[in-house]
């Protein structure tokens, strides 16, 4: 019997507050009698005037017992569990990248996945009629293709399943596995069909079903990029590159490297790495170089990991509008940030004038804010925030430690000889408050992030301030997503461009619709390039048909970049683990049951007590 | 129950029923009845003067009366018939007459004792108490007692168990019924006396008859001495133990108080089932020791509980306990 609320147990503690009333005497109730001759000395003086007495056997008190107990006992739901009838298979199938290794067979041929598959198929064809399976896949995303289905559905599922180019989240798989476990659809068995080739995960818990590891792959080796990462110098010198590559196989290998820029080769080199070795590349980037690859030509057993890609920084800068009457003071302290250029626009010229990923309103706001990424600054009445007044030479009262906007701003120095009041929108959050109101705010409404500066700069101390450029270059970071510099490893979310109206995103795998007001993506799961475009190509591509690529909708500018790698060590490592990483996570435990909830019947023996323990109350009275 | 306690007896005071008010008083122990009934069942008094008391009597002095005497008399043999009631010689019932009307008539004509028949009424705070009422019972019972006295021609007096109480002199006649009534119903509370004194201060004066005492029993002295001086002093005493249902099976349970009272001597009790076998045989030893003591001194004992009716206590009780006839 399990109990799905244990914290109700605690009612338990009436027992003894009931005995106590029982032992405790009350004050006692005074009785006038013709006379106390033939009462006196009955019982022992002392015994009778002491104030507690040891409980006596009394059918009200079993009965109030009994009724704390069950009505306990009924709040805790326990639930019986009842040995359920067949089994019930639960494959994982581990598809993380390091399952591509191509030494899945013992005769060295396919891949691990494809044997993983091929053991499932092994599984599933051993189940009988009545018997069920769960089929689970370790993708970056662990998700269940199957659940607690047929043999048919479920062997279609492992068919259908592929092996992915990204770490597997194997710890969430497990725990789906486990609570696929607990369904009542017979005596379950948990197969974990893996090469091993991730951290040990930690389970909160243990797996209510035997679980049994089945390892994949027989051999080693691999070289892997396992770093590849750009780097524009302070000084604006050409970009630095540094790469590390490394030997996970037993035996010493001879791999060459090739270094591309945008596609042509910028430099080969020959790497000699003994078994565990790894050796760091650094190189510089000719100028206007947009991306750089590093590719080994290893015929190793992992090919994912053979080839990095990253985007390079500073290729483009970064555009700003800036609309604003008297533009200068704030332009220059933009234009003094690396890599940021900036156009301008007057108010009037605002409504036709073409805006940047990022917009900058400064004592301007229009009363709908634009489909980008917007700095308002000294906002004034009648634009798309309700100002409702204004405070004049006031001090910072408090300000959020943790925002990113105050990395490395002290803004305990800030004096605001005007504040702009604001009513916050319910998306916004204040950053740095006042006696007067918010004076920082930041939010994302409609898929647009947002930071708002409630006081004009020139009527404070704050461009005086070297706060002020690094809150400036700080409020860029957060909100001109630009271009994603660098690789972004695999299985790793993604921050979107302002989203107002939709966007999709076309990748390795195909094109993918993004809602609107989405912030960022997740299905990062393939290694190599992703574009982001506008809404307008999403008639062209969708979910549903992957492969329908929106490289015929190019009429769509693409508002963002990036490049997806591996870049994962304990990937790379594909020496094949005999023992299970998961054993002191997953024990064996009991046998799966159908559980069957008992509430009810204790609740109805509670009340039935209750109604004897009152009418035998009564009776007595 | 406890948790009804502890919730401060919240529940209490609306729950505890009429009867349980009523047979222990409110919390200052002030009886909840206080009416005081009278013998206003005309069928009743017509019954009871068909009834006669039948006790050994002692011998009065002067007066003829109504009741067979163990003296000789120089008396005609024949004076005048009157209906027979059990307990009459049978020797002087007429036959002849029987044979003609077929009702059997006694024959008067030999000399008759009188009886003088004293009503002790013990008015003590232990006898306000009970429901119904001891006291009140011990009032209706003496008037009935008298009543049928008074009809038989019988001297009767009465007082109280208190030796400042004014006695009630000797009454003849029934229509002098009403002012014994009328004593009876005055007759206050009293605080407890001892046995002895109130029967010492009585019977000085007094004329030697039947003394019926109406009493619970809880005397603060003894009740061997008390009965002993009415035997001494020439009085045939009677013991009617009035019990009220409360004392003979309490319906208590529970951690009480029990105040006395008399004496306002208070007792802490935890009643239980057991607890209450105890007194019990307590009670039962206590009235059986009363008993044995009348027994070996021939003194009429009865134990009545004031749950019989008035009418059966007399017609019933009395009769078959052969204290009247």
């Amino acid at each position: 019997m399990t109990l799905e609320y244990p914290g109700a147990l605690w009612w338990l503690l009436l027992v003894p507050v009931i005995l106590l009333l029982y032992i405790l005497r009350t004050q006692r109730r005074r009785i006038p009698v013709a006379s106390v001759r033939l009462w006196r000395g009955l019982e022992e003086e002392l015994e009778a005037r002491r104030n507690w007495r040891p409980p006596r056997p009394s059918w009200l008190l079993a009965l109030q017992l009994a009724f704390v107990v069950a009505g306990a006992l009924a709040l805790a739901g326990p639930r019986l569990l009842r040995p359920a009838e067949g089994n019930h298979l639960v494959l994982v199938l581990d598809a993380s990248a390091s399952m591509g290794a191509t030494d899945g067979a013992p005769s060295g041929e396919g891949s691990r996945f494809a044997e993983a598959q091929r053991q499932a198929r092994e599984r599933l064809a051993r189940l009988g009629s009545g018997d069920h399976a769960t089929v689970i896949r370790a993708g970056a995303e662990a998700r269940a293709l199957a659940l607690a289905a047929p043999q048919a559905v479920a062997r279609a599922a492992v068919d259908g399943a592929t092996v992915g180019e990204a770490p597997g989240d194997l710890r969430t798989a497990l725990l789906l596995a486990g609570a696929a476990a607990e369904a009542p659809a017979g005596s379950a068995q948990v197969v974990v069909l893996s090469d091993g080739a991730y951290p040990a995960p930690a389970l909160p818990g243990e797996l209510t079903a035997p679980v049994e590891y089945v390892p994949i792959g027989t051999r080693d080796a691999n070289v892997a990029v396992t770093a590849l990462a750009l780097r524009r110098p302070p000084n604006g010198g050409p970009v630095a590159g540094f790469a590390r590559v490394a030997n996970f196989g037993s035996a010493r290998t001879e791999v060459p490297a090739r270094l591309l820029a945008d596609g042509l080769p910028l430099e080969n080199r020959r790497l000699d790495l003994g078994s565990g070795a790894s050796e760091e590349l650094t190189f510089t980037l000719p100028p206007g170089t947009r991306a750089v690859a590093l590719q080994l030509d290893a015929a190793d057993l992992l090919a994912a990991d053979n080839r990095a890609e990253a985007r390079a920084p500073g290729t483009s800068d970064r555009v700003i509008s800036l609309v604003a009457a008297q533009p200068d003071a704030l332009a220059r302290a933009l234009r003094a940030l690396p890599g940021v250029r900036v156009t301008t626009a007057a108010p009037d010229d605002y409504a036709s004038a073409a805006l940047a990923p990022l917009v900058v309103f400064d004592s301007y706001l229009p009363r709908l804010l634009p489909a980008a990424d917007v700095i308002v600054v000294n906002p004034p009445a009648g634009g798309a925030l309700d100002v409702v007044g204004e405070a004049r030479n006031l001090g910072v009262q408090g300000y959020d430690q943790a925002s990113p906007l105050l990395d490395a701003v002290d803004p305990a120095a800030l004096q605001f000889g005007r504040l702009v009041q604001l009513r916050a929108p319910s998306w916004a959050t204040p950053v740095v408050w006042t006696t007067g109101g918010p004076a920082i705010l930041e939010g994302v409404a409609d898929g647009r992030r947002v930071v708002i500066l409630a006081f004009d700069p020139r009527a404070s101390n704050f461009p005086r301030l070297r706060a002020f450029p690094l809150l400036l270059a700080n409020a860029l970071d957060r909100l001109g997503w630009g271009e994603r510099e660098g690789a972004v490893p695999a299985g790793q979310p993604v921050r979107l461009p302002p989203n107002v109206a939709g966007q999709v995103v076309e990748g390795p795998a195909g094109a993918q619709s993004v809602p609107p007001g989405a912030v960022a993506y997740a299905d990062t799961e393939r290694a190599g390039r992703y574009t982001v475009r506008g809404a307008g190509s999403a008639a062209a591509a969708s979910p549903s048909a992957p492969g329908a690529s929106g490289r015929g909708s190019d009429t769509n500018p693409v508002l963002a970049e990036f490049r997806v790698g591996l870049l994962a060590p304990a990937e790379s490592d594909v020496r094949p683990r005999v023992q299970a990483p998961l054993a002191a996570a997953a024990a064996p435990g009991g046998m799966p049951a159908e559980p069957f909830a008992l509430a009810g019947l204790f609740l109805v023996g509670a009340l039935a007590l209750s109604t004897t323990e009152w009418w035998w109350w009564s009776k007595g009275n | 129950v406890r948790l009804r306690e502890a919730a401060g007896l919240l529940r209490e005071a609306p729950r505890r029923s009429a009867a349980w008010r009523a047979a222990f008083g409110t919390r200052d122990g002030t009886a909840a009845t206080s009416g005081r009934a009278r013998l206003t069942d005309e069928a009743f008094l017509r019954r009871l003067e068909r009834l006669a008391l039948a006790l050994q009597r002692p011998p009065t002095a002067g007066l003829t009366g109504d009741h067979r005497s163990r003296r000789k008399t120089d008396a005609p043999e024949f004076a005048d018939y009157r209906t027979y009631t059990p307990g009459d010689d049978f020797r002087r019932i007429d036959w002849k007459a029987y044979g003609r009307l077929g009702t059997l008539y006694y024959r008067l004509g030999e000399a008759q004792d009188d009886l003088a028949l004293h009503l002790l009424v013990d008015t003590s705070q232990s006898m306000d108490w009970g429901v119904p009422n001891k006291l009140e019972y011990a009032r209706q019972l003496a008037a009935a007692l008298g009543y049928l006295s008074l009809a038989r021609l019988d001297a009767v007096a009465a007082g109280a168990l208190y030796p400042d109480a004014a006695p009630l002199p000797l009454l003849r006649g029934k229509t002098r019924a009403g002012r014994l009534f009328a004593y009876l119903d005055a007759l206050p509370t009293s605080a407890p006396a001892p046995l002895l004194e109130s029967v010492r201060t009585y019977r000085r004066g007094a004329t030697r008859g039947v003394a019926v005492l109406l009493t619970d029993g809880f005397f603060p002295d003894e009740h061997a001495a008390g009965l002993g001086e009415l035997l001494q002093a020439g009085f045939q005493p009677v013991l009617l133990h009035l019990l009220s249902p409360q004392e003979l099976d309490p319906d208590l349970d529970g951690d009480l108080e029990l105040v006395d009272r008399e004496s306002g001597e208070t007792i802490p009790a935890s009643l239980t089932p057991e607890t209450l076998a105890r007194y019990q045989e307590r009670l039962r030893a206590w009235c059986g020791e009363l008993e044995r003591y009348c027994a070996a001194r021939r003194i009429p004992y009865v134990r009545l509980s004031t749950a019989i009716p008035l009418e059966e206590a007399v017609l019933g009780e009395l009769r078959r306990r052969r204290l009247v006839a």
